[in-house]
């Protein structure tokens, strides 16, 4: 009761101090437009940005998640997987555990001929749950190949990818099909909260960004006749019709003469929003895990931008025809970061240099305010005492990653992950070197846990053993 | 909430306390900004002004006798008060007063029966037209500043008084915030509580000069000649009229030198004062400084109409402002011996003009009497040191009669044709910062003049009774063309 009422009074105050925020914003329009003739370039850059950020904040608080309207279509849960020996097994119990009806879902693991452990996990999952299929291919190919080769194994259809690295709300299966009872929604991605968001700041000031990332920009344009720029890879589902035709193409994806290796989830994404629907599904929710440590997050996000850059020049020339005012917000999302190194180097400049002092304060505190409303929004949704840590992500943002735009231009060419050993070259899979091992009939399936539970127990995890943490789905750019 | 429960093993009440105590945290950031920027503060301003108008402070009967008690008695003349900024006094010292205190200083002249009037009204009425009324001051604000007009102009609306601005033309057309754009003048102007005269274009900054950063309006520039510096004057004191005539329809009458500096002291040439003395005349019928804020006098019409001063009010009381405008009034009140020479007559500009003009009769004119033991109510500048010439010696001290000095010498040597009086000051130019102390036998009066190589140049002036009083160029604050200031 007492908690309850603390929680109120919490999200009363919250309100209350975000009407004076923007309040605050409301205010400083005078002093915007007031630079407007002096400094067109910057005060209209300010003017659209706070625009874009309050107007995708309005659209999301009107979103809500598509109720179960009972559809219940065949579904295959596609997991590939690429040295996760620690993971992999709490991965596929969360999948297998999904409450949908058994006869109707089928989970493939796939192993892309990793180093480690992974198989051979793998095949500890087959034996105590012979209803999974496992395959590895023997070799690796990169993710694209050990996902292609679970969706032509797949006979479900709708495909749900899950990333090694995440793991399953036991509802998700349920909430994610939902949206497909739309005959126009060609792909569907979930909601992903970071499963080691008590770790440090980096991954507390993840959790408030992919918060951000999914429930208000990914609910802004699901609600925008479904634009969804990315579906995830940690949580996401495709018609397998609308995938099928286009597999191959994505599959061997080359960019500048080199086969696009990341950024999977996103040029899947992208072909299929062409002349599809994509929608966000608040209600199916995954935990995956990011980046501790400053390197593996910096690499991550220039990967990130990397494959957002090369799509993004796709998404130019089809957008357009898309709902007017999503493609107004996407044209926008995608020039922002190409002015933003500019405007943040203007801003510094021009206190260095003379100018009006006034400048870099309000630039300042413009995006400190913005970065507050982020972060109130999820203090609003979330009592868990992480919200002003997304502010940390914007300070980091524009203080470092807004460079990344251009660095990620002049990188284009290298094709690395950054955290994976190798560098994969496109080869169709020789199924010689495959080994699959099917469902197996003629043994009842096993259930793997009770519903309800959290799939994947701490122990599934274990800091600091890893040498890397892959968590390779793209969340917003 | 599903994912709550889900949670629940993570959550716990100090997660609960730590999200409810970082928002007060959160806050901070935007607090300073809207508390140690001039910007931010601004806008604080705006959005205190919306929500709590000013209002004038309700005066206690007793109040009300004591300024109806303290009122001066006076008419056909007016005291000019100076005000800068309304706000908050964050760093910018004594040229801001809070709004409470301006509304405490309205009304208390109102309860005095003080009747304000305009520059323009003023400057008609010196020149014949009707007459001022009875206990007439003159609000004014120099520079057109936001904050100023922002909370002033609601109290005067309340207070049924009208001010005077004296714009910056050139920063109310560059659309920054720190100083109100024309659309914002002009409906200020419209108002009719708002007489809105000049304060140059752009010349309201300091310039680099061999002597330090002085006045761009009463310094000459680099290698800028006397004719230059004459060309560069005129055009900025035409512009700044223009810009105000285009935007109000109405002509400007009157100027305010910026930094209350028109060419007695923080200058590199000694010809300037006369140069702009003719410059100002030919486009303003009045013009003030702020010099000697101890003996500011009320303002009859006799005397330099382009030397006027004003009182620059500070965070005093309302019923202190009383006294001092009573003091004016009774500083003035021995009718005051008034000017008896005729003004002067004012050398035609001459395009070929560069040397400083060799004397010109009492620059500003005999004007109010000379500082002098037997005449504390002077009006200049008082006894500042000059430099004795080799050839003239030191003009009589207190001699009523302005100082003729024989013969032409040629500009940057040390002796400087006097053009302002016989108390004039003027820095020689070359001469690096100049301390001279002057210690007179006749006169009681102790004057140090204090020119510094840097802003804000100070001069102390020590007069009976010895007050020190700082006039000058403070509070300097950098903006848009690099260092527009206060004055």
């Amino acid at each position: 009761m007492f908690k309850r009422m603390l929680h109120g009074l919490l999200k009363a105050v919250i309100v209350v101090y975000a009407v004076l925020v923007l309040g605050f914003v409301w205010l400083t329009k005078d002093l915007t437009f007031a630079t407007l003739r002096r400094d067109p370039l910057f005060a209209s850059y300010s003017i659209a940005v706070v625009i874009y950020v309050l107007g995708r904040f309005a659209f999301s608080l009107f979103y809500r998640s598509k109720p179960d309207v009972g559809h219940r279509p065949t579904v295959s849960i596609v997991i590939p997987a690429f040295n996760e020996e620690d993971g992999i097994i709490g991965t596929i119990e969360s999948c297998l555990a999904a409450d949908y009806p058994k006869h109707l879902v089928e989970v493939i693991a796939v192993d892309d001929g990793s180093t480690d452990r992974t198989w051979a996990r793998i095949q500890e999952a087959k034996a105590r749950w012979p209803q999974l299929y496992a395959i590895t291919l023997g070799r690796n190919y990169g993710k694209r190949g050990a996902m292609a080769e679970g969706i032509r194994r797949a006979r479900g259809s709708i495909l749900v990818f899950v990333d090694s690295d995440s793991y399953l709300d036991h509802d998700a299966v349920i909430n994610i099909v939902q949206p497909f009872a739309d005959r126009r929604v060609g792909a569907v991605v979930g909601h992903a909260d970071v499963r080691n968001s008590s770790v440090n700041w980096m991954t507390k000031m993840q959790q408030v960004r992919y918060y951000s990332a999914f429930r208000v920009i990914k609910g802004t344009e699901s609600m925008l006749s479904g634009t969804v720029t990315c579906a995830s890879g940690c949580c996401a589902a495709y018609r397998r019709s609308v995938v099928m035709p286009i597999l191959k193409e994505w599959e061997f994806q080359t960019f500048l003469g080199r086969p696009a290796t990341f950024g999977d989830d996103r040029a899947l994404t992208n072909r299929i929003l062409a002349h599809h629907r994509v929608v966000y599904q608040e209600s199916a929710r995954a935990e995956t895990i990011a980046p501790e440590r400053p390197r593996q997050f910096f690499r991550q996000q220039l990967r990130w931008k990397k494959s957002w850059l090369r799509e993004s020049m796709e998404v130019l020339r089809y957008f357009w025809r898309k709902n007017p005012i999503a493609a107004i917000f996407t044209y926008a999302s995608i020039a922002f970061p190409f002015l933003a190194p500019w405007v943040v180097v203007h801003g510094v400049l021009g206190r260095l240099w003379g100018g009006s002092p006034g400048g870099l304060w309000f630039y300042v505190i413009g995006t400190y305010a913005m970065a507050l409303l982020y972060s109130l929004f999820y203090a609003f949704k979330r009592h868990d005492g992480l919200w002003f840590h997304g502010m940390t992500f914007v300070a980091l943002y524009m203080g470092v990653l807004v460079f990344q735009t251009y660095w990620g231009i002049f990188t284009m060419r290298d094709t690395r992950w950054g955290t994976r050993a190798s560098t994969v070259e496109h080869a169709d899979i020789d199924q010689q070197l495959v080994i699959a091992l099917p469902p197996d009939a003629s043994k009842p399936p096993l259930e793997p846990a009770a519903a309800g539970r959290r799939f994947g127990s701490a122990d599934d995890y274990e800091h600091g053993r890893r040498e890397q943490a892959p968590a390779r789905q793209e969340v917003e750019q | 909430m599903s994912r709550h429960a889900l949670h629940a093993a993570g959550w716990s009440m100090r997660q609960l306390l730590t999200g409810l105590l970082a928002i007060p945290l959160s806050a901070i950031p935007l607090i300073g900004y809207l508390n140690y920027t001039p910007e931010g503060r601004l806008v604080r301003d705006k959005a205190v002004v919306a929500v709590m108008p000013p209002s004038l402070p309700t005066l206690s009967p007793r109040q009300l006798a004591a300024a109806a008690a303290a009122a001066p008695r006076y008419s056909g003349a007016v005291l000019a008060l100076a005000y800068h900024g309304i706000g908050s006094a964050d760093g910018e010292g004594r040229f801001v007063i809070s709004p409470k205190r301006f509304a405490e200083h309205l009304a208390v002249l109102k309860a005095a029966g003080m009747r304000t009037v305009t520059a323009s009204e003023v400057a008609a009425s010196f020149a014949g037209g009707p007459a001022l009324p009875p206990k007439a001051v003159m609000i004014t604000f120099d520079d057109g500043r936001t904050d100023a007009m922002l909370y002033a102009d609601p109290l005067l609306a309340e207070a049924g008084m009208k001010a005077t601005m004296f714009v910056i033309a050139g920063a109310a057309s560059d659309h920054g915030v720190y100083y109100a754009a024309w659309d914002k003048l002009e409906s200020y102007a419209k108002s009719g509580r708002w007489d809105l005269e000049a304060h140059t274009d752009e010349l309201h900054r300091m310039q680099q000069t061999a002597l330090g950063p002085l006045p761009a309006l009463t310094s000459r520039a680099g290698d800028e000649t006397l004719a230059e510096y004459r060309q560069r004057v005129r055009k900025d004191l035409a512009a700044s009229s223009e810009a105000i005539e285009r935007h109000t329809g109405r002509r400007p009458v009157a100027f305010a030198y910026p930094f209350g500096a028109y060419g007695a002291d923080r200058s590199n040439d000694p010809g300037i004062r006369q140069v702009l003395h003719e410059e100002v005349q030919r486009r303003f019928a009045l013009a003030f400084h702020q010099d000697d804020q101890d003996t500011i006098p009320l303002l009859d019409g006799s005397g330099d109409r382009l030397g006027l001063r004003r009182l620059e009010v500070r965070d005093w009381s309302g019923m202190s402002l009383l006294r001092r405008i009573s003091d004016a009034a009774d500083r003035s009140r021995p009718t005051e011996p008034a000017p008896t020479e005729p003004p002067p007559l004012l050398t035609p500009f001459d395009p070929g003009y560069t040397a400083p003009t060799p004397t010109l009769p009492g620059l500003p004119p005999a004007a109010p009497p000379t500082t002098g033991p037997a005449e504390p109510t002077g009006g200049r500048r008082p006894a500042p040191a000059r430099p004795t010439s080799p050839t003239t010696g030191t003009p009589a001290l207190g001699s009523p009669a302005p100082v003729s000095t024989p013969g032409t010498t040629a500009p940057g040597a040390t002796t400087t044709p006097t053009t302002g009086g016989p108390t004039s000051t003027t820095s020689p130019p070359g001469t690096a910062p100049t301390t001279t102390t002057t210690t007179t036998a006749p006169r009681p009066t102790t004057t140090t003049t204090t020119t510094r190589p840097k802003p804000p140049t100070t001069t102390t002036t020590t007069t009976i009774p010895p007050t020190t009083t700082t006039t000058g160029n403070n509070g300097c604050r950098s903006h848009g063309q690099g260092g527009v200031c206060k004055g």
